[in-house]
């Protein structure tokens, strides 16, 4: 769910349920195996009680956690150029040991 | 038998070059230093902005603090330079043809953008809860993608 459907969300359920839901979510998040998330997670919590405290607004808050969608966009980058490097690493070296091999016979 | 054993090697040699092209279809870039200094670059000069334009005492609404055309003309030079490396950045990787080398650049450029343009709005500084919040997501943007530039074959950095 992005974060105008999130939005869209709180209009349709009650307040308290969207806490709800939204709490369960981001306790989640904060013990999820990918560092990427928990840090996330971190991030979105240390906003929240900023804006608790008075020191960040709603529009801040509706204007990070859009940033933080986009930094999900690069870690999945991120995560497939390291795939396809592996995959590119073994793939040469077996290609390697082919030409070697071919050369020697 | 000589003549058998030629045309299983040239057999041999076709087969992997074939996979070679078929590889060839997604393939990912190697290392480029000059790309790996765009980002660097850009992350500390995102990062003199954001601390230019942070203030615990010029960040204060009951103060009814706004920019003075100075401080809005200095901002508007400064994100703009940025605006112009990014577009730098973006050209040359697009020539070197890698997708998601250009679409992460494409991204910091979304995330500084928004940044600024969260300033500008305000016209006032950041306190240093926005400072924090702000940046800590754009630098971990700008880690990643210096990352995916590291992980990459004949890299020099980590």
């Amino acid at each position: 769910m992005d974060i105008d459907d999130f939005l869209d969300e709180i209009k349709k359920k009650g307040l308290d349920a969207i806490k709800a839901e939204f709490k369960d979510l981001l306790q989640n998040a904060e013990s999820d195996s990918s560092k990427f998330i928990r840090d996330s997670a971190a991030r979105i919590k240390k906003a929240l009680i900023y804006l608790a405290e008075g020191q960040l607004d709603r529009d801040d808050i509706a204007t990070l956690l859009k940033k933080e969608k986009k930094l999900a966009q690069i870690e999945a980058n991120v995560a497939q150029i390291q795939a396809r490097v592996r995959i590119q690493k073994l793939i040469y070296r077996l290609i390697d040991i082919a030409l070697d091999f071919l050369l020697k016979v | 038998m000589q003549l058998a054993s030629n045309i299983l090697r040239i057999r041999s040699v076709i087969a992997i070059a074939l996979t070679l092209a078929l590889i060839g279809c997604g393939l990912i870039g190697g290392f480029n230093a000059r790309a790996l200094e765009h980002l660097t670059a850009l992350k500390a000069n995102y990062s003199k902005v954001m601390d230019t334009f942070s203030s615990e005492d010029r960040a204060k609404t009951s103060d009814g603090y706004s920019f003075t055309p100075q401080e809005l003309s200095l901002l508007n030079s400064q994100t703009d330079a940025i605006d112009t490396s990014f577009r730098q950045a973006l050209e040359y990787s697009k020539s070197l043809g890698d997708e998601l080398r250009t679409k992460n650049i494409e991204i910091l450029k979304e995330l500084t953008v928004a940044d600024f343009a969260q300033i500008k709005k305000l016209n006032r500084y950041f306190n240093p809860a926005q400072k924090d919040s702000y940046t800590s997501q754009t630098f971990s943007g700008f880690d990643r993608a210096i990352k995916g530039e590291c992980v990459r074959i004949d890299s020099t950095c980590k």
